[in-house]
C-alpha cells in the first residue's frame, strides 16, 4: 500500500518510514529497462493511480485503458524521470490524471460531433465503478487539509481535478467570472500543499 | 512578467487548461523557476485529493501492463553534457555514428543537450504541448528486430542509415520527424496525437527556403501510433511545422505553430 506520505516525497517533511516500497529505486531500476522493478513499481502504486484514473473517467473499461495507456507513457518516460521535480507517485499520478483528462475531454469532443452517442451506460457503469471505491479509513489529515479550504475553493479544485474541467468550464458550472475560477483553484491548491506541507 | 501569466499556475497543475493555455504557459515555464516549483508542488498537494480512493485494476490489466512494455522501446534519456546522469565512457556525438540501444549510449549532439535541460520542467512530469524550437537531435537507428518482411515506404524512411529523428513532447505524447537526406524523405510519428478541436485538424509543413511554409499533408486523428510521410522533398527542406488547419487543410498556415522542428 502507498500511503499518502509518499505524495510529498522528494520530500523530507513526511515520514518515509512504514512507505513501503522505495518508489525513487524501483524507477531508476525501471529505467533501465528492468521490468521486474516495473512491476513491483506497478504493485506498490496501480490502486492509487487507477483510483484516480476511475475517479475522473467514471467508466470502467474505459478507465482501464487509461490506466494501461498511464503506464505505458510511465515505462517509456521513467528514462527521463527528474527526481528533483517531484516524487515518483506525483510524477506518475500527474500523467494518469493527463491521460484520465485527455480521455473525457476527447469522448465530450466525438459526444459533440455525434449526438447520437448514449450517455445511459456511462451512468450504469459509474454505479458499478463506486462500490468498488474503497474508502480508507486514516485519511484524517487530508480531510483537515480538506476542511481548511474554504467551500468555494474545494468546489472549484475538485471540478477541476476530478471532474476534468477547464477553469473556464468550471467558472460556466459555478456562474463565476473567468479569472475568478483560475484564482480559487490555484488558492485552493496552495492551501492543501501549505496545509499538508507537502513539497514536490 | 504578467502577474496573470502565474496565476495560471494552478489550473495548469490540474490540467484544467484547453491545449492553447497550455502551450503558451509552458513557454512561460520555460523562463520561470518560481511557476516550475509551484506547478510541482501543487501537483504534489492534488494527488492527496485522492489519497483515500483506491481502486485495484483487476489482473489482467497488470498482465497486459507488464507484457506491453516487454515490447515497448523506453525513451532515450536526456544526456546533459556537463551532467551526472552521462554513463561513463559515453561516445562523444557524431552525426555518422550509429548508436547501440539509445539506452545505453544516447547519441546526443551539445546543443540536443542545451534542449534536452531546456525540457526538463516537462520530462518531470509537468506534462508538456510541444515546446516550440526544442526537438531533441538524435541520430536515432531503430532498433527492432528485422523481420525480414517487405517495408513500407514509411518503414523505409524509419530504418534508413541516415535517418535523422528529431523528437519533442506535445501533450503528453512523444512526437518526432524522422528525416532521410539520401531518400528525399520523412516521416512524421506519433503516438496518441492530442485529439484536435471539432472541425480542425494537424497539418505538416516543410520549411522550403524561398517559399516558407509548404504543406506536407495532414495528420490522420487517431488515438493510436501515428506515422505519415510528409508530402514533398525532404531533403530541400530546412525544417517543418506543425499548425491546426480546418480538417481540410490549408494552403498556409493560419496559425501559430504547435511544434516546429530544424533540421541539422
Ligand atoms: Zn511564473
Amino acid at each position: 500500500m502507498v500511503v499518502m506520505a509518499a505524495v510529498g516525497s522528494g520530500d523530507t517533511s513526511l515520514p518515509t518510514a512504514a512507505m513501503g516500497p522505495d518508489l525513487v529505486a524501483l524507477l531508476t531500476r525501471a529505467a533501465r529497462g528492468d521490468e521486474a522493478a516495473f512491476a513491483e513499481l506497478y504493485d506498490a502504486t496501480a490502486s492509487r493511480l487507477h483510483g484516480l484514473v476511475v475517479r475522473v473517467v467514471r467508466d470502467r473499461a474505459q478507465s482501464e485503458e487509461v490506466t494501461q495507456d498511464a503506464y505505458l507513457d510511465i515505462w517509456r518516460h521513467c528514462t527521463r524521470y527528474d527526481p528533483a521535480k517531484g516524487s515518483p507517485l506525483s510524477w506518475m499520478m500527474t500523467i494518469a490524471h493527463r491521460k484520465a483528462v485527455d480521455r473525457v475531454r476527447s469522448a465530450e469532443a466525438s459526444k459533440a460531433r455525434e449526438v447520437t452517442y448514449e450517455a445511459t451506460t456511462v451512468d450504469r457503469e459509474h454505479d458499478s465503478t463506486l462500490e468498488q471505491v474503497e474508502v480508507r479509513l486514516d485519511q484524517q489529515r487530508v480531510r483537515r487539509a480538506l476542511a481548511s479550504l474554504t467551500d468555494t475553493q474545494r468546489g472549484a479544485v475538485e471540478l477541476a481535478y476530478l471532474g476534468g474541467h477547464t477553469h473556464t468550464e468550471v467558472a460556466a458550472l459555478l456562474d463565476i467570472p473567468l479569472g475568478t475560477a483560475k484564482t480559487r483553484i490555484r488558492d485552493g491548491l496552495i492551501r492543501l500543499r501549505d496545509t499538508l506541507e507537502v513539497t514536490a | 512578467m504578467n502577474p496573470d501569466t502565474h496565476a495560471l499556475a494552478g489550473a495548469y497543475a490540474v490540467n484544467a487548461v484547453t491545449e492553447d493555455e497550455r502551450a503558451s504557459f509552458e513557454t512561460h515555464l520555460e523562463q520561470c523557476p518560481d511557476c516550475r516549483a509551484e506547478v510541482a508542488e501543487l501537483r504534489a498537494a492534488a494527488a492527496t485529493l485522492t489519497s483515500d480512493v483506491e481502486v485495484t485494476p483487476p489482473p489482467a490489466l497488470r498482465a497486459s501492463v507488464l507484457s506491453a512494455i516487454s515490447q515497448t522501446r523506453q525513451l532515450s534519456p536526456l544526456v546533459e553534457t556537463t551532467g551526472t546522469r552521462n554513463p561513463p565512457g559515453t561516445p562523444e556525438a557524431s552525426p555518422s555514428s550509429v548508436a547501440a540501444p539509445a539506452q545505453d549510449a544516447p547519441v546526443v549532439d551539445e546543443l540536443a543537450a542545451r534542449r534536452g535541460r531546456r525540457l526538463q520542467p516537462w520530462l518531470a512530469g509537468v506534462a508538456a504541448a510541444a515546446v516550440i524550437g526544442v526537438a531533441t537531435l538524435a541520430w536515432q537507428p531503430w532498433d527492432d528486430a528485422d523481420t525480414g518482411q517487405q517495408v513500407t515506404a514509411t518503414e523505409q524512411v524509419l530504418r534508413a542509415e541516415d535517418a535523422q529523428r528529431l523528437e519533442q513532447p506535445m501533450g503528453a505524447s512523444e512526437i518526432a520527424i524522422v528525416r532521410s537526406p539520401s531518400m528525399k524523405q520523412a516521416v512524421f510519428v506519433a503516438d496518441a496525437m492530442p485529439t484536435p478541436p471539432a472541425g480542425r485538424a494537424y497539418q505538416l509543413w516543410f520549411d522550403v527556403p524561398g517559399l516558407g511554409m509548404v504543406s506536407a499533408g495532414m495528420i490522420p486523428t487517431s488515438n493510436a501510433t501515428v506515422a505519415v510521410m510528409l508530402k514533398g522533398d525532404a531533403s530541400a527542406a530546412t525544417g517543418a511545422g506543425i499548425t491546426l488547419e480546418p480538417e481540410t487543410g490549408s494552403e498556409h498556415p493560419t496559425s501559430d505553430p504547435v511544434a516546429l522542428f530544424t533540421f541539422a
